[in-house]
C-alpha cells in the first residue's frame, strides 16, 4: 500500500506539473500579448496585380522590448499575392507620414521574407504611441486579384521572437484604382490697335515722326506671336501732287537711319512685354529690320507683310508702339496728301 | 440569495428574524459546524415554502406552528419543491440540514479549512442534463451561474460582448470567467481588463456590477475569426467558489474592409476605365469636372480608415504645350488658376460618419490640393457600413495658361482601415 501511496503520490506531482505546463505547451507567450490598439496598412496602390509599396502605422497596446515587426500579406484565391523574397529590396522610409504619428523606432530594410511574411527589424516601441513607416513598392509587393477583406497580420515580437502585440488587417483590392482627368484649354487670341489713323505732320529735311499706333496682343498661344506689316505704297504717296517719298533703305534685318538719308521708314518699339511666358523680341528675320534704335530709325516698309516683332509664349498684354518716321529733300513737291496705308497684323504660334 | 456573508460567518445558535418575509427561521447546527444556519422564506398564501431544493432535514429544532406547515408542504409539494430555493428578496436558504459537527473556517496565514462530519460526500452527481451537488460543500457553495449571453452584436473582429447571468447569487458574489478560443484546448481568463489572459488572479473575480450588470461588456483583445467559448463560476467568500456553468460561444469575425470607385455625374456605379473630361477650360473661369469620383468604402476597423487621393502630376500637365495647371489648396474664384479637388458628399447606412477631411471641406470655388502624395480626403473613425462618399475636381486656366488639348492628370484613389 505504501509502495502504491508512494506510486500515486508521484503520479499526482508529475501529473500537477505536466498541468500546469500545459498553458505554457499549448499557448506559449500568446497570453501575454495582445491586439495593437490600432494598426492599418494602407498600400500606394490597391489595383489588382499591380506592384506596389506602402505604409504601416501601428499603436502598441503591450509592454514589451520589440526586435521586430512582421507584416504577413493576404493571402486570395486565384492570383494571388506577391512577396519579393530578396528581403534587401524591401527598404524603408520614415518621410510622408501621418500628422501626429512617429517614425517607426529603429526601422530598417527587411531582415527577411517568409512566404507572405516580411519581418522588419525594430526597436522598443512606447505603448499608446502610433509608429509607422514606408516600405518600398519596387521589387517588392504585387497585389492579387481584386476583392475585398483580404486579410493580413501585423504582429511585433521580442528578440526571442515572443509575440508582444497582433492585430489583422484588411485590403480591398479592385479592379481600377486610378481616374484619368483631362482637359483643353482653347487657344486664344486677342490683337487691337489703338488707332487707325498716325500722323507724322509737317515734314521737313530733318527726320519727322508720328506719334505712334500700338498694337496689343494677347494670346495662351504657347509659341507666342508674330506679327507683321506691309506698306500700300511703300512709301508716302501724294496723288495731288503726284508724287511720293520712297521708303528707305531695304528689308535687311537692319533698320535706316534718316539722320544721314532721307526716304520714310516704320520704327516698331516694344512698349510692354506683359504677363506670361513669352518675351518679345525682333529678332533677325523677325523684327530686327524694324528694331530703330534712336529717333531716326527704322526699316525699310514693303508691300509684303514684313514681321515686325514676335514672342515666344503667352502673354496677356505684349503692346507694340508703331512709329512712322519721314525726311524729305529739300526739292521734295509740296502737298498735303502725303499718305500710306500700314496693315497691321498678328497672329498666335500655338 | 444567500445570508450575506458578514452575518454569515458570525451565526452562532441563534435565532434571525430579517425582514417581514420571514416569518420563522429553521435553528439547526445542533453540531459544531454553524454555517449551516440560513433564512427561508414561508408563503402564507399558498403555505408553502416557495422552493425547496432537495435537502436532508435532520435534528432541526423547529418553533411554533411553523413546523407543521412545513411538513404539510413538503409532503404535499415535494417533488414540486424540489428544484428550487427558498428565497426573499435579499435572502435565500440553502439547506434545511445540519451536520453533525465539523470545524468551520480553520485557517492560517494562507489556508483554510471547513470541516464538517456526517454530511453527504461532496462527489458531484451528474447526469446528462442535470448535475447534483450532496452535501455541505455544495450547499455552501453561491449559486452557479448559467450561461453567460456571449454575442457578437457588431460584426466585431477582436472582441466580443459578455453578459452574465449572476444566478441569483447576491451582488457580492464575484464571477471568474474562462474563456476559450479553441474549444478548451488552451483555457484563459478573462482579466480585470477584459483582456483574456493566461492566468486567472484574486483580481479577476468581479462582482457582476463590475462584469457590466445587464449591460455586459466588451471582452477585448481576441482573434479575428474565431469562435470563443466562455463559462462562468462564481464565488462569495472562502468555500463558496462554485465550478463554472454551462458554456456560451461566440465568434469574431474577419477585418473586413471593402471599396470601390465609380465616376459619374450622379450617384451611380460605374465601371472602368474611369475619366473625368472637364472638357474646354475657358480662361479665368473656374470650371467643374462633369464627372464626380465616387467611393465606396465600408469597414468593421475600430477606428475607421480613410480614403486617400494622389495625383500623378499635381496638376493637370499638357506635353504639347509643355506647361502644367499645378494643383493647390485655394480658392479657385480668386486665384488666377488652379487645380484641385472639393469633398461633395458623403453618407453612409450605419455606423461611421464618413466626412471630409479639410481641405476637401471648402465649399464654392475652394479646393484642396491633389498632388503625388497619398492625401486623406475622407475620414470616418469609426466602423461604418455602406460608406460612400464623392468629390468634385475643380480647374480654372488664365489668359496665359498655354492652350492645349492634352491636359491630364491620373489620380489614384485608395483607402486603408484601422483595425
Amino acid at each position: 500500500m505504501r509502495v502504491f501511496s508512494r506510486t500515486l503520490s508521484l503520479i499526482g506531482i508529475i501529473s500537477l506539473v505536466g498541468v500546469a505546463a500545459l498553458p505554457i505547451l499549448f499557448f506559449g507567450n500568446r497570453a501575454e500579448a495582445a491586439n495593437f490598439t490600432e494598426v492599418y496598412i494602407r498600400l500606394d496602390r490597391l489595383s489588382d496585380s499591380t506592384t506596389t509599396g506602402g505604409m504601416v502605422c501601428a499603436r502598441p497596446a503591450t509592454v514589451g522590448t520589440e526586435a521586430d515587426v512582421q507584416i504577413t500579406f493576404p493571402t486570395v484565391a486565384g492570383t494571388d499575392f506577391t512577396v519579393n523574397t530578396t528581403a534587401s529590396n524591401w527598404t524603408v522610409t520614415t518621410t510622408n507620414l501621418p500628422n501626429g504619428t512617429t517614425a517607426w523606432v529603429s526601422i530598417a530594410t527587411a531582415t527577411g521574407v517568409s512566404g507572405k511574411t516580411v519581418t522588419f527589424p525594430s526597436g522598443d516601441l512606447v505603448v499608446g504611441t502610433t509608429y509607422c513607416f514606408n516600405f518600398s513598392g519596387t521589387n517588392t509587393l504585387t497585389t492579387g486579384a481584386a476583392g475585398n477583406n483580404q486579410t493580413g497580420t501585423v504582429t511585433t515580437r521580442t528578440g526571442a521572437a515572443a509575440t508582444i502585440d497582433s492585430s489583422g488587417y484588411a485590403l480591398s483590392v479592385i479592379s481600377d484604382d486610378q481616374v484619368v482627368v483631362t482637359a483643353t484649354v482653347p487657344s486664344t487670341f486677342s490683337f487691337a490697335l489703338s488707332a487707325n489713323a498716325d500722323s507724322i505732320g509737317t515734314l521737313s529735311t530733318t527726320t519727322a515722326s508720328s506719334t505712334g499706333v500700338t498694337a496689343t496682343m494677347t494670346t495662351n498661344a504657347a509659341g507666342g506671336w508674330v506679327a507683321w506689316v506691309k506698306s500700300l505704297n511703300a512709301g508716302l504717296a501724294s496723288a495731288s501732287a503726284g508724287t511720293s517719298i520712297a521708303t528707305a533703305g531695304s528689308v535687311d534685318n537692319t533698320p535706316s537711319d534718316l539722320a544721314s538719308t532721307t526716304g520714310y521708314v516704320l520704327d516698331v518699339n516694344v512698349t510692354t512685354d506683359g504677363g506670361g511666358t513669352g518675351t518679345i523680341t525682333q529678332a533677325s528675320n523677325w523684327g530686327a529690320e524694324y528694331n530703330g534704335t534712336n529717333t531716326t530709325s527704322g526699316g525699310t516698309l514693303s508691300t509684303t507683310f514684313q514681321p515686325i516683332a514676335a514672342s515666344d509664349g503667352t502673354t496677356d498684354g505684349d503692346v507694340l508702339t508703331l512709329i512712322e518716321r519721314a525726311k524729305i529733300v529739300a526739292t521734295q513737291a509740296a502737298a498735303t496728301d502725303y499718305t500710306d496705308t500700314l496693315t497691321v497684323v498678328a497672329a498666335g504660334r500655338f | 440569495m444567500r445570508v450575506a456573508s458578514t452575518a454569515e460567518n458570525n451565526f452562532s445558535h441563534m435565532l434571525l428574524s430579517i425582514g417581514a418575509n420571514f416569518r420563522k427561521i429553521i435553528f439547526c447546527g445542533l453540531g459544531v459546524h454553524e454555517k449551516v444556519l440560513e433564512a427561508m422564506r414561508y408563503d402564507s398564501n399558498t403555505e408553502i415554502f416557495s422552493g425547496v431544493k432537495f435537502f436532508v432535514i435532520s435534528r432541526c429544532m423547529l418553533f411554533g406552528n411553523f413546523f407543521k406547515k412545513i411538513q404539510k408542504s413538503f409532503v404535499t409539494t415535494s417533488f414540486l419543491l424540489l428544484f428550487a430555493f427558498p428565497a426573499s428578496t435579499n435572502y435565500q436558504l440553502k439547506s434545511y440540514g445540519f451536520g453533525s459537527g465539523g470545524e468551520e473556517n480553520m485557517s492560517s496565514a494562507n489556508y483554510a479549512m471547513d470541516a464538517i462530519t456526517g454530511e453527504p460526500n461532496s462527489d458531484q452527481l451528474s447526469g446528462t442534463n442535470y448535475d447534483m451537488g450532496p452535501g455541505l460543500i455544495f450547499t455552501q457553495q453561491a449559486n452557479v451561474p448559467p450561461a453567460p449571453a456571449f454575442t457578437n452584436p457588431s460584426s466585431y473582429y477582436n472582441k466580443l460582448l459578455l453578459t452574465l447571468d449572476d444566478g441569483d447569487n447576491p451582488s457580492d458574489a464575484t464571477f471568474a470567467i474562462a474563456i476559450s478560443p479553441d474549444n478548451w484546448v488552451t483555457t484563459l481568463y478573462v482579466q480585470s481588463d477584459n483582456t483574456a489572459g493566461a492566468t486567472l488572479g484574486i483580481e479577476d473575480y468581479q462582482t457582476f456590477a463590475n462584469w457590466g450588470g445587464a449591460s455586459g461588456e466588451l471582452v477585448i483583445g481576441l482573434l479575428s475569426s474565431t469562435t470563443y467559448k466562455v463559462k462562468v463560476k462564481a464565488m462569495q467568500g472562502k468555500f463558496t467558489e462554485t465550478g463554472y456553468g454551462p458554456e456560451a460561444s461566440a465568434a469574431t469575425v474577419a477585418p473586413t474592409l471593402s471599396f470601390d470607385i465609380d465616376v459619374a455625374g450622379t450617384d451611380t456605379e460605374t465601371n472602368p476605365p474611369f475619366a473625368v473630361a472637364f472638357g474646354n477650360l475657358v480662361a479665368n473661369t473656374v470650371t467643374d469636372g462633369p464627372e464626380k469620383v465616387w467611393v465606396d468604402f465600408a469597414t468593421n476597423g475600430t477606428s475607421g480608415g480613410k480614403a486617400y487621393v494622389s495625383s500623378a502630376n499635381a496638376g493637370l500637365s499638357s506635353v504639347s504645350a509643355g506647361s502644367a495647371i499645378p494643383s493647390a489648396t485655394a480658392d479657385l474664384a480668386v486665384a488666377t488658376s488652379g487645380y484641385g479637388a472639393q469633398g461633395s458628399s458623403v453618407s453612409q447606412f450605419s455606423g461611421g460618419p464618413l466626412a471630409f477631411v479639410s481641405p476637401y471641406n471648402g465649399a464654392a470655388a475652394n479646393v484642396g490640393v491633389i498632388d503625388t502624395s497619398l492625401r486623406e480626403i475622407f475620414s470616418s473613425s469609426a466602423p461604418l457600413v455602406g460608406g460612400r462618399g464623392s468629390f468634385l475636381l475643380k480647374a480654372k486656366s488664365s489668359s496665359i495658361t498655354p492652350a492645349a488639348s492634352d491636359y491630364t492628370d491620373l489620380l489614384t484613389v485608395v483607402v486603408s482601415a484601422s483595425f
